[in-house]
C-alpha cells in the first residue's frame, strides 16, 4: 500500500488519541477484574518460534528482547493471579514494513477456565469499548484455504500443496518441498491471503496442527489447533489460544519449533525453562490472546502505514 | 553475479525472474500470523513489458539484473541493427529489432531516444513523443478541404504508415504522436 501523508496522522494527534485509547482497554480490563501486570522486556531466553526472529543484546550474557509477554504471563498464572494482561513493548528482528515494526506494543492478555469462543467473545467486547463497531464473522481456516485454493489443508498432499503453489508463481526451493508448514503457508498467501483484504472482519478458527503454535488439539480423527487469528482489512490484528498447560506438551512445542528451525537453516533456540518450569508448577487451564497496538490503531483511525504511528523514523 | 536481498526490495528495483530482466512495481510483504513471511511482488518484463505476479520467502536472494537506463542518439540503420550513440562518450552500440520494435517507424536519424540497456546491450526503445517526418506518399486531397475530418493513409519517408486529414499533400512535414502513432499537425521544420 502507498505510503501518503495525508492519510497519516500527525504526531501529536497520535499520541493524544493513543491515551485515550489506553484508558478505555485498562477500564474495560478493570471492569472485568482483569489485573494489569508490568514483566520484563529483557529475558535469558528467546523465542523458539521458526517465523520469529530474536533480537538480543550480546553484552555479557547474551540476553534477549521479549518477542511477547508470554513466558512472564504464564509464570504469573502459576502464581495464582487469576485472569492478567499486559500492556507493553516487544520485538522482533528485521520486521520492518507498513503493517510491521521491529518494536511494537502488545496487548496480550489471559482468562483462565474459559473456552476459545468466549475469549473471541472478550476481544469482540474489548474493540466495541475502544470504538470498533463492524460486526465480525467467525470462519474456519480449512473452509477458507479450501474455498481459495480448492485444497483441504488438514488432509492434502503435500505434493498437491506444492502444484498450486508453483501455479500460483511461488518460488519453492528443493528442501522446501517437504515442509509441510511452510508449503500450507505458500498456498495460504497466494491464494487466501489476497482474498482477505476484501473480506469484512472475520475470526479465523481451527488452524492446521502444522500452525498449532502454544495452542491445544482438539478432535479426533482430524486434529485442529484451538487457535484464532483476528484479520481487519487482511491483516492480522490478534492472534488467540486455548493454551497448552501441560509442560511436557509445551517442551515438545519447542523441540519441535527447533527441529524446523534445524531444517530451515536458522539459529536454534535454548527452550524456555521459566516457562516449563511455570507449567510445571501448575497453570490452569487458560486462553491467551496477543493484540498489536498499533495494528489496531491503523483499523481504528484509517491509518495506511504503521511507522507514522510512532516517533520513530524508519 | 550482484544480488539482492527480498529485504531490500522496493518498486524500480531491477531483478532477474526466469533469466530476463525486470522491474519490481509493487513489493508487499506477507506473514501469515505464525508463519514464514513472503514477499509478493509484482514485476515487469523489461523486454516485453509483460506484468506478472512472484511470491518468494523473506530472505530470499535473487540476482540483481545490470539495467541502466540511457539517453542516446539515433544513427542509423543497417538493414537488421539499429545503432545508436551517446553523445557524450560518442560510443556506440546496436539494438537488434525486438530491441526496437515499433520505434523503428518513428527514426530516421538524430533523434534522441530513451534507451534500455541490459548487460549494456539496448533491450527496450522509446523514441521521442514528438517525430516530425515527411510524406513520402500518399494520394492527393481534395482542394481546400481544411475542416471535413476525413482521413486518407500516407506513408512517410521511414516506411510507417499513418491517417493524415485529406488536405495534406505528398513531400510536406508532419508530425506525429509516436505514443499513438497519430498525425498531430503539419510540422515547417523536421
Amino acid at each position: 500500500m502507498a505510503y501518503s501523508k495525508s492519510d497519516n496522522a500527525k504526531t501529536s494527534e497520535v499520541f493524544r488519541r493513543r491515551a485515550v485509547l489506553l484508558q478505555k482497554i485498562r477500564t474495560y480490563f478493570s471492569s472485568e477484574g482483569v489485573t494489569e501486570v508490568n514483566t520484563p522486556v529483557l529475558s535469558e531466553f528467546g523465542s523458539c518460534e521458526p517465523a520469529l526472529k530474536n533480537l538480543s543484546l550480546n553484552k555479557g550474557r547474551r540476553k534477549y528482547l521479549r518477542t511477547s509477554p508470554e513466558s512472564s504471563l504464564k509464570q504469573l498464572l502459576s502464581h495464582n493471579l487469576g485472569d492478567v494482561y499486559e500492556i507493553g513493548p516487544v520485538f522482533r528482528d528485521e520486521e520492518i514494513g507498513s503493517f510491521h515494526l521491529e518494536e511494537f506494543t502488545m496487548v496480550e492478555w489471559y482468562r483462565t477456565n474459559i473456552e476459545l469462543l468466549a475469549l473471541i467473545g472478550d476481544v469482540r467486547c474489548l474493540l466495541a469499548r475502544c470504538g470498533y463497531q463492524d460486526t465480525i464473522d467467525i470462519m474456519a481456516y480449512a473452509q477458507l484455504f479450501q474455498d481459495a485454493s480448492g485444497l483441504n489443508p488438514h488432509t492434502c498432499d503435500n505434493s498437491e500443496l506444492v502444484s498450486c503453489a508453483i501455479e500460483k508463481g511461488v518460488d519453492l526451493k528443493e528442501c522446501d518441498l517437504s515442509d509441510r508448514a511452510l508449503l500450507l503457508d505458500a498456498v495460504y498467501v497466494s491464494t487466501v491471503d489476497p482474498l482477505l483484504k476484501s473480506f469484512g472482519p472475520v475470526f479465523i478458527t481451527d488452524y492446521p496442527k502444522e500452525h498449532r503454535a502454544y495452542a491445544r488439539l482438539s478432535g479426533t480423527t482430524e486434529k485442529v489447533a484451538l487457535r484464532f487469528e483476528l484479520i481487519i482489512n487482511g491483516i492480522e490484528i490478534a492472534n488467540g489460544y486455548d493454551e497448552i498447560t501441560e509442560s511436557a506438551e509445551q517442551k515438545d512445542r519447542f523441540n519441535a519449533e527447533n527441529r524446523l528451525r534445524k531444517r530451515r537453516g536458522i539459529e536454534q533456540i535454548e527452550p524456555d525453562a521459566a516457562w516449563l518450569d511455570a507449567l510445571s508448577s501448575g497453570v490452569p487451564s487458560v486462553c491467551g490472546v496477543a493484540l498489536g497496538l498499533e495494528r489496531l490503531e491503523m483499523v481504528l483511525w484509517g491509518i495506511s502505514d504503521i511507522r507514522s504511528l510512532g516517533i520513530k523514523c524508519y | 553475479m550482484a544480488t539482492y536481498s527480498t529485504s531490500q526490495f522496493k518498486p524500480g528495483l531491477k531483478i532477474l525472474v526466469d533469466g530476463e530482466p525486470h522491474s519490481i512495481l509493487v513489493n508487499d510483504i506477507v506473514k501469515p500470523g505464525k508463519g514464514q513471511a513472503f514477499n509478493r511482488i509484482k514485476i515487469r518484463n523489461l523486454k516485453n513489458g509483460r506484468v506478472g505476479e512472484k511470491t518468494l520467502k523473506s530472505g530470499e536472494n535473487v540476482e540483481a539484473a545490470d539495467v541502466l537506463e540511457v539517453e542516446l542518439q539515433y544513427l542509423y540503420n543497417d538493414g537488421s541493427d539499429w545503432y545508436f550513440m551517446d553523445s557524450k562518450t560518442f560510443e556506440q552500440v546496436s539494438a537488434n529489432l525486438d530491441a526496437v520494435g515499433d520505434a523503428r517507424f518513428w527514426l530516421k536519424g538524430q533523434e534522441i531516444c530513451d534507451v534500455t540497456l541490459w548487460n549494456d546491450l539496448p533491450i527496450v526503445v522509446v523514441p521521442p513523443n514528438f517525430v516530425v517526418l515527411e510524406v513520402s506518399e500518399s494520394d492527393p486531397g481534395l482542394k481546400g478541404d481544411t475542416a471535413s475530418g476525413g482521413t486518407k493513409p500516407a506513408v512517410l519517408e521511414t516506411g510507417a504508415t499513418v491517417k493524415v486529414p485529406l488536405f495534406v499533400e505528398q513531400g510536406e512535414l508532419i508530425r506525429i504522436d509516436t505514443r499513438t502513432g497519430e498525425y498531430v499537425s503539419r510540422s515547417k521544420e523536421s
